[in-house]
């Protein structure tokens, strides 16, 4: 048989990822042990492939997707560009503000918890239109809304996605405004601060930012451009914990239940749940949890900033995580009928603005889990191809 | 499961086939990169792509499974030809992976078990092995198990698996040359 002049490459790299058939490494072993030329090559190729050892070469594919998959699904964005894009984002933020909050339950019915054998439902919630309750309690159905409108004292004028408010006298109090499943909306407050609100998301703040400090709160997910004015900071107040904005440029976001999380982008936020307190340097994210107070690591800004181009990206994230986004992003209620397929972790893509099934399809071709419709298709099921 | 079967269901589209080898092989493969590339990020970018490519063009359906290596074979040269193709986009690149290259001018032992002449006669030979040899032996020859593999598939340590196989070629050696000698 001819063989190739790299035959005996193949060979080596076959021994080292330990993947060569016994036959074939009797045979290399024979040769190294007899040929120093040989001998030479395998020394070299191990220095150059794997410096540290078998171990430390194989650590490298934890960061993998762990199945194909996952790899698949997530077409996985080679890490230099993701790099890159890290940094061409931080240079168009450069000039203004970031400050994305992302909040709150996934699951408003976390029946799943209580009882880890039963089926897992995620649900919209029973808000049908963007809501804004002033503090005197009246309501304005924003979805209804035209150009503008005067309630109260205050103009309401709707600027494409953006609403923009001018008080005429003061008005105390904090006003509500409430996103449901399957919209997003965009504020931009008194002080010129700009709030990009997820679906089913809460805001609560006021027209006027009387006091010496800057306040608002916020439930679900959003994305904040914040007005600099040192002489007035401003907090962002989450559901555990509160971001106090000392810089310029930051991105916040707590996604899953009982968890905050809060991304910097550029400048300095600093942060605190009852007396745990901690800051961040940009490029990194803080996740509080009441169990383990805070914990901070590097951020995709892909992952967490994705949801403003209506792109939900995912690594290494749960079925019951990406049920959620199903839910707030589509409005529907989704039902995850195994549990056993209730913490399988995915990588991947879902695009708002593409027919939910072009995901549901994919997630049934590439990661094995079929879907169907009940109630009318209002309601989505994963489940398992044998149904167990 | 070995690569002949491997190869088989990744023709049919099986699903599982693709996971099956992106987890046995992507390490594997992720080193022949690095090996050219001497770039572990690049590596790893051009093994990923690779192996998307695998599954969603279907690269694999044209290999003909003629032999138990023909798989780590086509993988192997398709990645190598992917690496050479972008060292050769850019003149400065290190070509650090010729050193790795046995050089023309040195002539290498032949595996024996290459050798196609030979082949018939092994069929032959391996049937008169003492059983345990044999089947260690069929295992590595004709599945083309590694000592892992086949250490965990007969409950038995890998030293003693590579002393198996070490023992198969010795007496298959003598029992071929006795043939010859006929």
């Amino acid at each position: 048989m001819k063989t190739r002049p790299d035959h005996i490459h193949q060979l080596m790299t076959e021994k080292l990822a330990a993947v060569i058939s016994a036959t074939d490494e009797h045979y290399l072993d024979e040769l190294i042990e007899r040929d120093p030329v040989v001998r030479q090559k395998w020394e070299a190729l191990q220095q150059a492939c794997m410096p540290s050892g078998a171990e430390k070469s194989a650590e490298r594919l934890r960061s993998w997707p762990a199945t194909a998959g996952e790899l698949l699904a997530g077409k996985t964005v080679p890490l230099r560009a993701r790099n890159l894009a890290w940094k061409r984002f931080v240079g168009a933020a450069a000039a203004i503000a970031l400050l994305a909050v992302a909040g709150w339950l996934l699951f408003q019915d976390r029946a799943g918890s209580g009882n880890p054998a039963g089926e897992l439902v995620s649900r919209p919630g029973d808000l049908e239109h963007i809501q804004l309750e002033l503090a005197t309690g009246k309501k304005v159905d924003l979805s209804q809304m035209q150009d503008s409108l005067v309630m109260d004292g205050i103009r309401l004028t709707r600027n494409e996605e953006t609403l923009t408010y001018r008080p005429a006298g003061s008005l105390a109090g904090l006003n509500t405004l409430r996103v449901p499943a399957g919209a997003t909306y965009s504020i931009q407050l008194a002080d010129s601060t700009r709030v990009w609100l997820n679906s089913m998301t809460t805001l609560r703040f006021p027209f006027e930012f009387s006091g010496s400090t800057r306040e608002i709160s916020i439930e679900g997910e959003a994305y904040l451009k914040v007005a600099e004015n040192s002489l007035q900071p401003f907090i962002v107040h989450l559901p555990k914990s509160d971001v106090l904005v000392t810089g310029t440029e930051f991105n916040v976001n707590t996604y899953q239940h009982a968890t905050d999380r809060i991304a910097l982008v550029e400048g300095s936020v600093r942060l605190t749940a009852g007396t745990a307190t901690t800051s961040l340097t940009p490029g990194t994210q803080a996740v509080f949890n009441p169990g383990s107070g805070w914990t901070t690591s590097a951020f995709d800004p892909d992952q967490v900033l994705g949801w403003r181009q209506g792109v939900f990206y995912f690594y290494d994230t749960s079925l019951e995580e990406i049920a959620g986004v199903i839910t707030r992003w589509f409005g529907i209620v989704v039902v995850i009928d195994n549990p056993s397929i209730r913490n399988r972790r995915f990588a991947g893509m879902l695009d708002k603005n593409q027919p939910l099934e072009v995901f549901l399809d994919n997630m049934k071709a590439i990661a094995g889990i079929p879907f169907y419709y009940t109630d009318n298709r209002r309601e989505l099921h994963f489940t398992t191809e044998d149904g167990r | 499961m070995n690569d002949i079967d491997l190869l088989m269901q990744l023709q049919e589209r099986r699903p599982g086939a693709f996971d099956r080898l992106y987890l046995e092989y992507r390490h594997w493969l992720f080193l022949v990169a690095v090996s050219f590339l001497q770039d572990e990020a690049e590596a790893e970018e051009i093994t990923q792509e690779f192996l998307i490519d695998i599954w969603e063009e279907e690269l694999y359906q044209g290999i003909v499974a003629h032999h138990g290596n023909s798989l780590k074979n086509f993988l192997y040269v398709s990645l190598r030809n992917r690496c050479l193709n972008r060292l050769a986009k850019d003149r400065t690149r290190n070509k650090r992976y010729l050193s790795f290259f046995i050089p023309d001018t040195h002539p290498v032992m032949p595996n024996d078990l290459e050798n196609k002449e030979l082949r018939l006669q092994l069929e032959a030979a391996m049937e008169r092995l003492p059983p345990r040899q044999a089947q260690v032996f069929k295992l590595a020859y004709l599945s083309h198990k590694s000592r892992r593999e086949i250490a965990r598939e007969m409950d038995i340590s890998e030293e003693t698996v590579k002393k198996q196989i070490a023992l198969a070629l010795k007496t298959l050696r003598r029992i071929l040359k006795k043939i010859e000698n006929l």
